[in-house]
């Protein structure tokens, strides 16, 4: 009986070691490879988005197929009519900041030289440091450094263009049967707590990112008509870039404001709006932090704000922005694996005493 | 000859394998899922999860946190209750055998402990039905889901009924002692 309990345990140890093997391949796979992270990141995130309406065309007695293809239709309509519809606007404002640029930069030497002088009258020694020069050369060394990466930037997009609507495909018609797939290989005495893991896991995240798509398009929506309301230039190209700097918490509000702010203080086009483009970032981010925040991201990820903090500190220490973008769903979880790990070992082991 | 033809006949054209045969044959006969049509049938079995047990191995322990319930497919089940005193170790209470199934509080109890231990007794096969996959079912099929949740509810009821029943019993003749 010993023998035969001691090759059980063998067994489930080598499953377990296999199951464990299996998925850290895959997540490995699908994280070191360039070519496939944008786009299984993206299709992870569509398929968050789109479940729910799927779940509801389902309840409807729409198969799962049609309503996928139905949502993806919806998609292709929207995107055409988007494109359509904005892209003449988007341009125009492309083209005005274009013709635009070289008088913010000549604005911007000029007032920045001012400073310079001005800062460092006093100190004769650092006369000839040219802190503007320098930080033009920067900029400039950045941007040919951008433009080196866009080949590289324009094959990446037509892979996402490829496999993302692919990837979306299978994870939005098989995800539970993928789940499935991959439980069979779970030990039996370990099933129940990675299943309730799992469940749990793809719960808060589906939760996670649903509230976080919610806010960025509310951010985007204040700024971007607040904008349009008051006449400053570039109203969509500031409401988008305010949304999505809004999944980085804390930095995000401030620097999805800076262009705004700069345009401001620099645009002699815009003149005495400062004010008024303050008061519409800081309207966004007050509806953003007293109502969106905590009726929505708070209540799903429940992480007590001290820790939300030193997890955003710890990832953008790692990882940088991507860190910070990413350090409050994997502190949830961190905390979802203690809480169960702990529900499951230390809550029985005191039951048995 | 016949038989090898018909073999390979029935190889060729059934659709469905022999796991797929047995989940729905022990599906139909459970209790829980027995007003389903077959296509809700089809489509639960298709969210059920197939558990082969090696003889002596654990299914689960008392105490322990548990997810959902488990019908019998194939084999035998033990079912086993940890003794008040430490030196009692576990008493036998049943041997559930294939058809039956059991820890289906697991399903609606959010903080559910298994009140009792279950082994396999011999090499058995065991269908898992757990709480995601009914939230999963109410959310995709909210009319197949009602119709599992009602048969539960009736399950549970009556079992209520039995402990009911047995305690009555047990308290008159307590009293008659």
């Amino acid at each position: 009986m010993k023998a035969a309990i001691k090759k059980l345990w063998h067994w489930e140890f080598t499953k377990l070691a296999f199951f464990l093997f299996v998925v850290l391949s895959a997540v490995l796979v699908f994280t070191l490879t360039p070519a496939l992270f944008p786009s299984a990141l993206i299709s992870v995130l569509l398929f968050f988005i789109f479940t729910p309406l799927i779940d509801a065309a389902e309840r409807k007695g729409i198969s799962r197929t049609s309503g996928i293809l139905g949502v993806f239709l919806m998609l292709a309509a929207g995107l055409a009519f988007s494109v359509s519809t904005l892209t003449p606007r988007v341009a125009q404002e492309v083209d005005a900041f274009q013709r635009g640029s070289s008088r913010y930069a000549t604005n911007v030497t000029e007032k920045l030289k001012l400073q310079e002088a001005r800062l460092l009258a006093p100190y004769p020694m650092f006369k000839n440091t040219d802190l503007t020069g320098k930080l033009f050369t920067w900029l400039q060394q950045s941007s040919d450094r951008f433009l080196a990466a866009m080949p590289n930037f324009a094959s990446q997009f037509l892979i996402c263009l490829l496999l993302v609507p692919f990837l979306t495909f299978i994870l939005l018609k098989d995800a539970h049967e993928i789940r499935r797939q991959i439980l069979k290989l779970v030990p039996n005495r370990h099933f129940e707590t990675v299943y309730s893991l799992i469940s749990r896991i793809l719960d808060e995240m589906g939760g996670f990112v649903a509230a976080r798509i919610i806010e960025a398009a509310l951010v985007t929506g204040i700024v971007t008509l607040g904008c349009l309301f008051m006449k400053v230039p570039y109203a969509f190209m500031l409401g988008v870039f305010a949304g999505a700097t809004n999944a980085i918490p804390y930095l995000g509000p401030v620097l999805g404001a800076l262009p705004g702010l700069l345009l401001a203080v620099l645009d002699p086009a815009v003149p005495n709006q400062l004010l008024w483009i303050t008061a519409i970032y800081t309207v966004a981010n007050v509806i953003d932090m007293a109502v969106i925040f905590p009726l929505v991201v708070a209540k799903i990820v429940d992480l007590h704000p001290v820790v939300v903090v030193t997890s955003v500190i710890l990832g953008s220490q790692l990882f940088g922005i991507v860190g910070m973008i990413v350090a409050v769903p994997i502190t949830s979880i961190l905390k979802i694996l203690i809480q169960e790990v702990y529900s499951r070992v230390y809550d029985h082991t005191e039951a048995l005493r | 000859m016949a038989v090898t033809n018909k073999f390979l006949w029935l190889d060729l054209f059934s659709r469905k394998s022999e796991s797929e045969v047995t989940i729905l044959s022990t599906l139909k006969s459970n209790q829980l899922f027995v007003k389903l049509s077959q296509r809700e049938l089809a489509y639960v079995s298709k969210t059920v999860h197939v558990r082969t047990y090696e003889p002596g191995e654990t299914v689960f322990e008392q105490y322990e946190k548990g997810l959902g319930m488990y019908m019998i497919a194939k084999g035998a089940v033990d079912i086993k209750l940890r003794g008040h005193d430490k030196s009692d170790g576990e008493i036998l209470v049943t041997t559930l055998g294939p058809g039956s199934f059991f820890g289906e509080l697991a399903l609606i109890d959010t903080d559910n402990k298994r009140s009792a231990s279950a082994y396999a007794q011999g090499p058995t096969t065991l269908i898992g039905f757990f709480k995601p996959d009914l939230l999963e079912i109410m959310e995709r099929k909210p009319e197949t889901g009602v119709k599992i949740l009602f048969q539960l509810s009736k399950v549970l009821g009556r079992r209520l009924n039995e402990t009911t029943e047995l305690i009555t019993t047990l308290s008159r003749e307590k009293k008659a002692a």
